[in-house]
């Protein structure tokens, strides 16, 4: 019979992957039922978007661009709820467009967890609604808006509403937020390079690495990345919601990742040695 | 708690358990919920693009503007495709959208991604971090020059150093790339435990 099978290294090896799914669900799950308030420091990006938001001044129009479909909205869920709070409070006015499809009805449903002190539809903020042509949709509107946009996502044509009779072009904008999980670059050339918008990034952590080139360059004033941004994000306004406890249950997922990786390892290299 | 929303919390519970079924082994289970999902972002596709249609150019039409009748007429072109002797119909509004695609893109590409980046990887850094990304960019940049490499010793050995290092930094951002990817699945798979819980709560409490 071969002695090595019954090495716990090579037990250890042939783990059913099951049971890990299972750790890690345990992991996740006990932050949900009992956060734990686990330290978070606030990072350099996320304030920096914080403190441009802040410092506008009231009556300010905010331009919050969405591109994320649904399987990735929770990753951005808190971080848009964290900024409309933060917008609403400051009676900044909001324009929401969409250049996906899945966008104005997951705004939506965000917008019915803010907290809108008492500002109104039309007059403070309009959604509207979903935008096909990406590139060409960003450019059209940002040229024209009133040349691309007839009707609001609920089918009131924009003339009626207050809250456009001011905004012709992207230039009517004091900052652009992008809600992305999508490449930023077009945004970028459209509203950035083309007008001089300052712009604002939420975006799922995936699109970090590729979206620091434009913070280091200036070409976006802050970052607010994926779920952790979202959480420090709440921190800042002092409302913390669903982010923090997100961050909580991600922690504990991190470390039994890290205890895994190390134990994978001293496995690898103890069969290595055993092998010799 | 009204009879519809409890049945919809209901039923997205139990899709999320169909869905994560696959942990344990693909299953007939897994694969409805799989269709279903598919089918439904397909059909909310297709209404959002028809009701943008509707929106933009019925609103248009009724105001006199019979200028856009031009685009819709061209996105009717797109479907010339589907028989073979009238292909050639659907390449022209096809090469329309490629142009202004890329005329638009170009527009701003040069300024934004080519003279910024450029300015603000070489002006000179205050901090220590600025000077690290400028030698790593220009090692990793090296690290993709294959037409042509030094002869003579010393001269090789330290552009052999400066591969290596343009390599290791590719191996730092990727490993990087994979620790941004495993944050947004774990993300994903907490805002469902989140969803699971605050639902079953609700229903719970009725």
């Amino acid at each position: 019979m071969d002695e090595t099978k019954n090495k716990p290294s090579e037990k250890m090896a042939k783990l059913d992957a099951r049971i890990i799914y299972l750790a890690m669900f345990i992991a996740l799950l006990i932050p949900i039922l009992r956060p734990l308030g686990l330290p978070l420091p606030i990072s350099d990006m996320t304030r920096k978007a914080y403190e441009y938001v802040d410092s506008l001044p009231s009556g300010s129009k905010v331009l919050l661009a969405l591109h994320v479909s649904v399987g990735l909205w929770p990753e951005v869920e808190p971080g848009t709820i964290a900024i409309l709070s933060h917008l609403f409070s400051k009676s900044i006015k909001v324009v929401i467009i969409s250049w996906g499809a899945d966008e104005p009805v997951l705004v939506e449903s965000t917008l019915t967890k803010v907290d809108k002190m008492g500002k109104q539809y039309g007059v403070d903020w309009v959604n509207l609604g979903y935008y096909a042509g990406m590139e060409t949709a960003m450019a059209a509107f940002a040229k024209d808006v009133h040349g691309l946009v007839k009707r609001d996502f609920y089918g009131t044509p924009i003339e009626n509403l207050p809250i456009m009779k001011d905004i012709k072009s992207a230039k009517d904008f004091n900052l652009v937020i992008y809600d992305t999980a999508s490449d930023i670059a077009p945004m970028i050339r459209q509203f950035v390079a083309a007008y001089g918008i300052p712009m604002v990034a939420f975006c799922t952590i995936g699109w970090v690495p590729s979206f620091m080139p434009y913070l280091t360059a200036g070409q976006i004033v802050g970052m607010v990345p994926g779920i952790r941004g979202g959480a420090e994000y709440e921190l800042l306004i002092k409302r913390p919601g669903s982010g923090a406890t997100t961050t909580d249950a991600l922690s504990l997922g991190f470390i039994l990742l890290i205890v895994l990786s190390i134990l994978g390892n001293v496995i690898w290299y103890s069969r290595k040695i055993g092998m010799r | 708690m009204e009879f519809i929303s409890a049945l919809g919390l209901i039923v997205a519970v139990i899709f999320t358990f169909m869905i994560w079924s696959y942990l344990y082994k693909e299953s007939f289970i897994f694969r409805i919920a799989e269709y279903t999902f598919i089918g439904m972002a397909s059909g909310h596709a297709v209404v959002m693009a028809v009701g943008q249609i509707t929106k933009t150019l019925g609103s248009a039409i009724s105001v006199g503007q019979y200028i856009w009748v031009i685009p819709a007429i061209l996105g009717l072109m797109i479907y010339t495709r589907y028989y073979k002797p009238t292909v050639w119909i659907s390449r022209l509004p096809v090469a329309l959208l490629v142009g202004v695609g890329t005329g638009l893109a170009m527009r701003g590409l040069i300024e934004a991604q080519f003279i910024t980046q450029i300015i603000s990887t070489i002006q000179p850094k205050e901090t220590i971090d600025g000077i690290i990304i400028a030698i790593l960019t220009m090692c990793t940049l090296t690290y993709f020059i294959f037409t042509w490499e030094p002869k003579g010793g010393s001269t090789r050995k330290a552009y052999n150093s400066i591969l290596r290092i343009g390599r290791i930094t590719i191996m730092v951002a990727m490993g990087a790339a994979f620790g941004v990817l495993a944050t947004t699945r774990l993300t994903l798979c907490v805002s469902r435990l989140q969803f699971i819980v605050n639902s079953l709560s609700r229903l719970i409490a009725g």
